[in-house]
């Protein structure tokens, strides 16, 4: 018997073993995994769901539309804004119920990122205790923590981003195109996870064609094409799937986020923008972020270069956050430059590796009190699922009190489908609700939305209109995607056809965000075309 | 199971002590040029292994002894027997123009307990023979192979040299630690003779050594892999490399037919059909690859999309064509070039790594080999132009 347990256990021990070189990563990975677990379940306990916000939620829908949205599930749904390697990643997750409705499928695919950045990290400081000091001050960090337990892809990006800069330094270090390929298979897996590891891989060719050439190995520039893969394959699937390869660059969506959100005001302004990363990068790291910058500079000074250049790395989603905001008055949110804390904290191990005995232990303390300046408040964070003071979008209770909104027309609408849903309420409510993505209409359902947008009392019980201004420019922009036949648009622009809707539907809830309507009779028939092929 | 971590071995001692096993290697010569004779018996005549005869076997019609053949091969018997090698000239009866039909003939004449197996332009270290037969004997190993590289300085050369790296770095040692076995070369074989007797000779087929494998598969015969190498001229040209390719091609659909025939675990038969699925593999590529270049310029680049010809709408195409091609043209692709990259990174092959990046272009090239290679005859010697 006991030969038999072996007999199954050993392998899988090897297994498990396999990515870690000894026991102390392996304790390390674990720690920090099992500790973002137990902070998933706290947050369970405490809000009822671990979605920091709105995005969370979509990040979880987006998935689950692929198999669970008759007749249009495809992979077409993965779509064009938000790039699709954390929704390909948690796939497997959503496909059970009670993780796709509270956000713990999101938090198990985060907890092993966290866990393999602990480990990335560890291994980058390249000495054992410094590197175990290091990862844990990763780990400790309140926003780790709640990135790590969230459904979002800011960790998933960090892990990508932070191995790929791990394998580049030791093709640095070894002159090995084997290691080069390594990280290049590293950001292909980053590229598709986030916009800000472009940067990471865009940097990373330009380093390894300036050293290649200055070597004289011009013929191994080769290989500098390797770390584009991602992002080729990314425009490639915006050409095959929407007919423009920058689709996701012309989403009204995207342009949400790049230039309705901008604000003029930190355009053009050094010193205002400054300002604004230092606010939030300190809220993240507290004054470490000054030592960073110091020991990057005097790797630099020190032409240590492969140390100089993958601090560069992994700080570069700070300074391309700033140059949006400084070229387009971009404003970003906090966790846009959480994705440069990993380097924060590594450039500072690496300047305390610059000392022996008392004078390391000095450069310890310093780093600690440093980190400790500004981060005292994080405990308020973890407790109140808020970021007072900083441009962040955690907020746990806002998620929760939406729930309750959702699910009070939910209980209205009771087993009764379909229903029509806006472009920017869709996937809060099947995702909050426990409802499947078929009962809802929404841009998921292309190009039938389109036919139901304009008649959706031929198709729809129930529609849900959000509250908003007739002259809302997000609005007007998603119009204009849609053909001028967004539905919500319309209700508040096109008097016409707001009174023929009238005509049909009744308003039998209002609540803070949105308006119930119900269809007076029943619909004559549902007329929905077969999925599009792509 | 053999050690994955050492695919590629050298004997650790020399065989003294376990005998001195006479080797007898089979030259088979048709159409070849005087100095590639040359080239295998400069090599052979320098082995440091002693106990060694060497057959060179001709086809009735270069026979003549005023021919150009005869005569150099007479020069390379003179430099042999310079050296204390035992080589003479045989005929074969010239029944069937197969180079595996050659090699039985120089088998009936063969003395030796070994026998190995190389062609006309062969290029091996002096010490070859003397690793072979020492890791046979050491190992016990029934069948050894060495690294066999063709070269060349052309643009066909360079690909073919790039194509030989990468299955001699990763799928033979691959295959070797999987399942203890892998297909063949005829270049610098290494065969026990009882062995080979065992299983009535060469097959008389186009890839005997392919064949062979299969057949000393199922006799569950130990494989070896010898840190030693092979070289080879690769073709001429592109038309010379298309005839090679098509000639293998057919010969591995014979090789499929028998896979699936025989009885070996079914680990073995799928990683020995892998290469032998090849012609089916690229040929259907090619094809698929026309499908999804009118997908392309139907939906993607054109403005409208109003060509949808009657077979896109067919459910072949839309379930199984389609997404055959999608994953040929998205997946297969980078993991061909990514594999291709990663041979021969850290050896001196980099320096082809720009080659590298236009591979999926050579293997649209092979796929029409693999087309042609349906309707070729299994019974002729095609002889490679080098």
């Amino acid at each position: 018997m006991r030969n038999a347990t072996r007999g199954i256990t050993a392998p899988l021990v090897n297994i498990i073993k396999l990515p870690f070189k000894g026991k102390t990563e392996l304790v390390i990975f674990f720690t920090a995994f099992l500790v973002e677990i137990a902070f998933g379940f706290y947050l369970l306990y405490k809000w009822g769901h671990t979605f920091a916000c709105g995005d969370a939620v979509s990040h979880l829908y987006i998935p689950r539309t692929i198999f669970d949205n008759q007749p249009f599930n495809n992979f077409a749904n993965l779509g064009t804004v938000w790039l699709p390697m954390f929704h390909l990643l948690v796939v497997p997750m959503i496909l059970i119920d009670p993780l796709y409705t509270t956000g713990f499928a999101g938090t198990i695919i985060n907890s092993f990122m966290t866990g393999g950045i602990c480990v990335v990290v560890y291994r980058l400081i390249g000495e054992e205790k410094l590197g175990i000091l290091a990862s844990a001050l990763f780990m400790c960090n309140a926003f780790t923590l709640t990135y790590g337990a969230t459904p979002m892809m800011e960790q998933t990006a960090i892990f990508f981003a932070v191995l790929a800069t791990y394998y580049f330094k030791r093709y640095w270090e070894k002159d090995d195109t084997v290691e080069f390929m390594k990280c290049s298979l590293a950001l292909i897996f980053g590229t598709l996870t986030r916009y800000e590891v472009w940067a990471v891989a865009v940097l990373i060719i330009f380093f390894f064609t300036l050293r290649e050439l200055r070597n004289g190995q011009s013929y191994r520039v080769a290989y500098a094409h390797l770390p584009l893969w991602g992002i080729f394959s990314w425009l490639f699937w915006n050409l095959a799937i929407f007919r423009d390869p920058l689709m996701f660059i012309h989403h009204p969506l995207s342009a949400e986020v790049g230039g309705i959100q901008a604000s003029r005001y930190f355009a053009g302004s050094i010193w205002l923008t400054a300002d604004m990363v230092f606010n939030n990068v300190t809220a993240i790291s507290g004054m470490l972020c000054l030592l960073a910058v110091l020991s990057t500079v005097i790797l630099l000074t020190q032409k240590k270069l492969p140390y100089a250049t993958s601090t560069m790395l992994l700080l570069s989603p700070i300074f391309l956050h700033w140059y949006f905001m400084f070229a387009q008055g971009t404003a970003s949110w906090m966790r846009f430059f959480y994705i440069g804390f990993a380097g924060v904290v590594v450039s500072s191990f690496w300047f305390a590796k610059e000392f022996k005995k008392k004078l390391r232990v000095m450069a310890i303390i310093t780093i600690l009190a440093l980190y400790l300046s500004t981060t005292l408040s994080h405990p308020v964070v973890l407790t109140t699922g808020i970021v007072n003071g900083a441009s962040s979008d955690i907020n746990f209770p806002d998620v929760s009190k939406l729930k309750a909104e959702l699910e009070a027309i939910r209980e209205v609408i009771g087993d009764q489908n379909p229903i029509l849903i806006s472009t920017r309420q869709s996937g809060l409510f099947p995702v909050l609700t426990g409802t499947s993505p078929s009962k809802v209409i929404d841009d998921y359902d292309f190009p039938a939305y389109l036919e139901i947008m304009e008649e959706p009392w031929k198709h729809c019980s129930f529609v849900v209109i959000e509250k908003t201004s007739r002259d809302d420019p997000e609005l007007k922009s998603i119009n204009d995607y849609y053909e001028e036949k967004h539905f919500i648009y319309r209700y508040y622009n096109d008097s016409e056809w707001r009174s023929i809707f009238l005509q049909h539907y009744e308003l039998v809830l209002e609540t803070e965000h949105c308006l119930l309507f119900r269809l007076v009779e029943s619909p004559t028939q549902t007329q929905m075309d077969q999925p599009h092929r792509f | 199971m053999p050690d994955s971590s050492v695919p590629y071995e050298k004997p650790s001692s020399l065989p003294w002590n376990r005998g001195t096993p006479v080797v007898s290697a089979l030259v088979p010569i048709f159409k070849e040029k005087g100095e590639s004779i040359l080239t295998t018996a400069k090599c052979l005549s320098a082995q440091t292994w002693w106990r060694l005869e060497v057959l060179f076997i001709i086809e009735p019609e270069e026979a003549d002894l005023l021919s150009e053949t005869r005569r150099r091969l007479e020069e390379a018997i003179m430099l042999l027997r310079s050296n204390a090698i035992r080589a003479k000239v045989m005929v074969t009866d010239g029944k069937l123009k197969l180079k595996p039909h050659a090699l039985n003939c120089g088998l009936k004449e063969a003395k030796g307990e070994i026998i190995c197996v190389y062609d006309a332009d062969d290029s091996f270290p002096e010490k070859q023979v003397e690793d072979a037969v020492s890791l046979m004997l050491e190992k016990g190993y029934d069948v050894v192979q060495p690294k066999v590289f063709r070269s060349g300085k052309t643009l066909v050369g360079r690909y073919i040299s790039l194509d030989t790296f990468v299955w001699q770095r990763k799928f033979l040692p691959a295959a070797r630690s999987w399942v203890g076995v892998f297909p063949l070369s005829g270049e610098g074989l290494y065969v026990k003779r009882k062995v080979l007797e065992e299983v009535g000779g060469f097959p008389e087929v186009l890839t005997e050594d392919a064949y062979l494998s299969i057949l000393l598969a199922e006799k569950k015969k130990k494989f070896g892999l010898l840190d030693s190498e092979v070289y080879e001229l690769a073709p001429r040209s592109w038309r010379s490399h298309f005839r090679q390719r098509v000639r293998w091609f057919r010969g591995y659909l014979t090789c499929l037919g028998r896979t699936l025939k025989a009885k070996i675990p079914l680990r073995m038969k799928l990683i020995l059909s892998i290469p032998f699925l090849a012609p089916i593999t690229c040929s259907f590529a090619l094809v698929t690859w026309m499908f999804f270049a009118t997908y392309w310029l139907t939906w993607a680049f054109l403005p409208l999309t109003w060509f949808t010809a009657p077979w896109m709408l067919h459910w072949l195409y839309t379930n199984a064509i389609f997404y055959w091609s999608a994953f040929l043209a998205y997946i297969g692709n980078p993991i061909v070039m990514f594999s291709c990259m990663h041979s021969i990174a850290r050896t001196k092959m980099e320096r082809n790594a720009p080659l590298a990046l236009i591979i999926p272009l050579y293997w649209i090239f092979v796929g029409a080999a693999a087309i042609a290679s349906f309707f070729r005859s299994t019974k002729f010697w095609g002889k490679t132009e080098r």
